[in-house]
């Protein structure tokens, strides 16, 4: 009896730890979206919304101007989505022209890097970050 | 009451300090972790998400994988390696693998001993060597357990760092998994290693 209690506990482990097993899909993408969908149609100042406190702050020191013209400067691009990966309370968003990572934050998920290019054993380099 | 205390106080004393200890882990890793997250920019998170965070778990899991690593490989040992003078060795003389009448197994089993025990063949083969296959099945699972926690908990770390998530595969071969496993390993064989002291 006591082994099959221990078997169910780790397999109650599995299942609770499955909550941080990237369910959360919807609200990166929603975020992605409304982040490249905004710098689409040019609104620079919805684009900012969506990025996260540092993100943005650190973009307006960067740029040295307000960020909803800094965002539309660096001319960031997605359309088309590729894939997106959750995990925890991160998550990578591809786009055929872009990648952008994301945060799960109090007020939902908000991008914190854009304008990221892979490289082979280093972190993405990205023109947008927090 | 007063007499159930009496005959389960062992357990019951050492039940109350893991879960001290386990509650101890709870607030202090959640401590660490909104720290790294503050670090990061990033958003901390409640105890309760914590809890049910892969983080925490592949954690814990590391610490029930150590228990059942530690039995199994007691189990197993004690029936060939012996240490002079300690109480939990086997007697020198008595190295090795007993005998079935010893063992009470097959056709010296009693009239009360399990089915299995009495029949003989792959039944009384298995049973023979349950504890160590419980102790090796449940070592086993926590293992896998904590790939699947570890795995998600490591591509967490990742994307905080702007760094591409990699795939259970990947994980499995990681030095992540490998350091986290023969810390398992060094912590389930030492209890053992400090008998003779």
């Amino acid at each position: 009896m006591r082994r099959v209690l221990q078997v169910l506990g780790i397999a109650g482990v599995l299942a609770v730890s499955g909550c941080g097993l990237g369910t959360d899909e919807g609200g990166a993408v929603t975020a992605a979206r409304g982040f490249y969908g905004a710098l689409d149609s040019g609104d620079g100042a919805k684009a900012c919304a969506q990025l996260s406190i540092e993100a943005r702050q650190k973009l307006v020191v960067s740029a040295g101007t307000a960020c909803a013209k800094a965002v539309t400067s660096l001319q960031l691009s997605g359309r088309t989505l590729r894939r997106v990966e959750v995990y925890g309370h991160g998550a990578r968003v591809v786009f055929d022209s872009d990648t952008a990572f994301a945060a799960d934050f109090a007020d939902g998920w908000r991008i914190t890097a854009a304008g990221c290019k892979e490289r082979a054993t280093l972190p993405y380099d990205c023109k947008l970050e927090s | 009451m007063r007499l159930f205390l009496r005959d389960n106080g062992l357990s019951l004393f050492f039940g109350l300090i893991f879960l001290l200890a386990l509650s101890g882990q709870a607030v202090a890793g959640h401590a660490d972790f909104d720290n790294q997250q503050l670090a990061q920019g990033l958003q901390p998170i409640s105890l309760g998400s914590y809890l049910t965070s892969a983080a925490f778990a592949t954690d814990v899991m590391e610490n029930w994988q150590s228990e059942f690593l530690q039995f199994f490989l007691y189990v197993f040992a004690t029936v060939w390696l012996v240490q002079r003078g300690s109480p939990e060795s086997k007697e020198i003389d008595k190295v090795g693998r007993e005998s079935d009448e010893d063992q009470k197994v097959g056709p010296f089993a009693e009239d009360d001993s399990p089915r299995w025990a009495r029949g003989g063949g792959l039944r009384t083969a298995i049973y023979s060597r349950s504890l160590g296959f419980a102790m090796a099945t449940i070592f086993v699972l926590s293992w896998l357990a904590q790939s699947i926690t570890g795995v998600t908990a490591y591509n967490e770390q990742q994307l905080s760092q702007l760094e591409a998530p990699i795939s259970w595969l990947s994980y499995v071969t990681s030095a992540d998994f490998w350091s986290r496993t023969c810390r398992t390993g060094s912590r389930s064989s030492w209890p053992w290693a400090r008998w003779p002291f």
